[in-house]
């Protein structure tokens, strides 16, 4: 990866070239606050705040009808300690308008760039454009808990909570920014940890509820899943129990194995992410569960600095493609 | 990666020792929320699920919702946010409150009718358990329903 140093093309002032060696960093520093390129946390952003609109609209919608039913409001601890009301409709509507206006600013900002080029701007434009990134992921947030706070708690949403807050910890960053940053790697490799935690942390729930984790392995989850919420598509797998303990067996293991995740580069991190996003889309068609807020969190693990470059050279050897084209003889 | 050796060290010592902190405090919570088995720590409460040994000869319960109208006919009411204001997960984990409190299935008739205006009235509303028997992971006899909370309008 060639990464330019120091020159942002919509991003801060650039900081002035200090002459000292540095000492390497150590261990845990390269661990957790790896140098990443303020890029990645402008795109890891963007998508992120584009994913809670389509989240509260369609995913966790069910929090206008959480308005209507009052009385089995059942705040979690986090809830409690913010004093977070139930919601009412006013509260409701007045969140999804932070959260899809502070995403639309977020989107719109860098676009003004051609209007407006030069670092002073850039600057301006990165750091409104984090605040309102910031204001969207405070409103995301809020509805999390009114989403959460009847009773039931789905696990799919640990990762992408945690990735609304450390990425507000994060510079402010345009999309071309290639600037190393730790604020920006241990925000991104935080988001990583918090993603394979959902699934060792199933594991270990699994374990604990069971005793052993072959207690949990070798019983019939899978069946009563089906047999519960089950799709057409799967039903003949009922005649067939021992295959769904097979499918339980590599379910636990595929946990338990996660964070080896965070060790591995290039392809083999490519095919690995593959397979758990093949996982998901297996449990979406068995029993339409999606788990699309962790999904889209495995972004983290994606080099998304380098997008704007592919999508030039795109573009590009579509101009080359299309020249030569019209240079032919008719 | 080749950045780590070059710049970016815009985090300072305390900048760096709190994010480390922030790390291990967040794990360990998580992992704390995995032991105590509690959904009340929410984001990093019980990742439990599916996490519930389920035996290949034991049974799988659902719970539902079973109207009547005013004037006695069965009506179907779905047990999902769009049809009463909350989900199976969510009833079912309010179980004990409603089977000691039935009139807060009052509440979600009430929501019903906000939702749906045009939906035929209903005269009482029960939570229903439904009961099926597995024996060697397949499913054997016929299923069971028992009432377990009603409400009835007043008149």
């Amino acid at each position: 990866m060639s990464l330019a140093p120091a020159q942002p093309a919509d991003g801060a002032t650039p900081a002035a070239p200090d002459p000292r060696p540095r000492p390497a960093p150590r261990p845990l520093t390269r661990l957790l606050l790896p140098a990443v390129p303020l890029a990645r946390v402008a795109w890891l952003r963007a998508a992120l705040s584009v994913f809670a609109c389509v989240d509260a609209l369609l995913l966790t919608d069910h929090v206008l009808q959480h308005t209507r039913v009052a009385g089995f409001w059942a705040p979690g601890a986090l809830a409690r300690a913010l004093h977070v009301p139930a919601p009412t409709p006013l509260l409701a509507a007045a969140a999804l308008a932070v959260l899809v206006g502070g995403t639309l600013v977020l989107l719109v900002l860098p676009l003004a760039g051609r209007r407006a080029p030069g670092p002073a701007a850039g600057a301006r434009r990165a750091r409104a454009s984090r605040a309102a990134a910031t204001a969207a992921a405070a409103a995301y947030l809020l509805w999390l808990l009114w989403s959460t706070g009847f009773g039931y708690v789905g696990h799919d949403h640990l990762a992408v909570f945690v990735a609304e807050v450390v990425l507000a910890t994060a510079p402010a960053a345009g999309y071309t920014d290639q600037r190393p940053s730790r604020a920006a790697g241990w925000a991104v490799r935080t988001v990583q940890l918090a993603t394979v935690a959902t699934y060792f942390g199933s594991a270990v729930s699994k374990w604990v509820r069971s005793g052993t984790p072959w207690g949990w392995a070798n019983g019939a989850v899978f069946v009563w899943a089906v047999l519960r919420r089950g799709s057409p598509l799967v039903q003949w797998t009922l005649q067939v129990p021992g295959l769904l303990v097979v499918g339980q067996w590599v379910l636990l293991s595929m946990e338990l194995l996660s964070p080896l995740v965070l060790l591995l580069r290039g392809r083999r991190l490519a095919l690995t992410v593959a397979g758990f996003l093949a996982f998901h889309l297996v449990t979406f068609l068995a029993l339409g569960i999606h788990f699309l807020p962790t999904v889209v969190c495995w972004l983290a693990f994606a080099p998304l600095e380098r997008l704007p470059a592919a999508l030039a050279t795109a573009r590009a050897s579509r101009r080359a493609g299309a020249a030569v084209t019209a240079s032919r003889p008719a | 990666m080749g950045v780590e050796q070059q710049a970016g060290d815009d985090v300072g010592r305390v900048g760096g020792v709190l994010r480390v902190l922030a790390v291990v405090l967040g794990g360990a919570v998580l992992l704390g929320g995995q032991l105590r088995d509690t959904n009340d720590w929410f984001p990093l409460g019980s990742l439990s699920q599916y996490a519930t040994p389920r035996s290949p000869d034991g049974t799988v319960v659902a719970l539902s919702l079973q109207g009547t109208g005013v004037d006695g006919r069965a009506v179907d009411v779905a047990l999902s946010p769009q049809s009463v204001g909350l989900s199976r997960a969510e009833v079912e984990s309010q179980q004990a409150r409603i089977v000691a409190d039935p009139a807060l299935l009052g509440q979600l008739a009430a929501t019903r009718t906000h939702l749906h205006p045009h939906a035929e009235p209903l005269g009482s509303l029960a939570l229903v358990r439904t009961t099926r028997r597995l024996s060697g992971g397949s499913v054997v006899g016929t299923p069971t329903t028992t009432d377990l909370a009603r409400w009835t309008a007043t008149p």
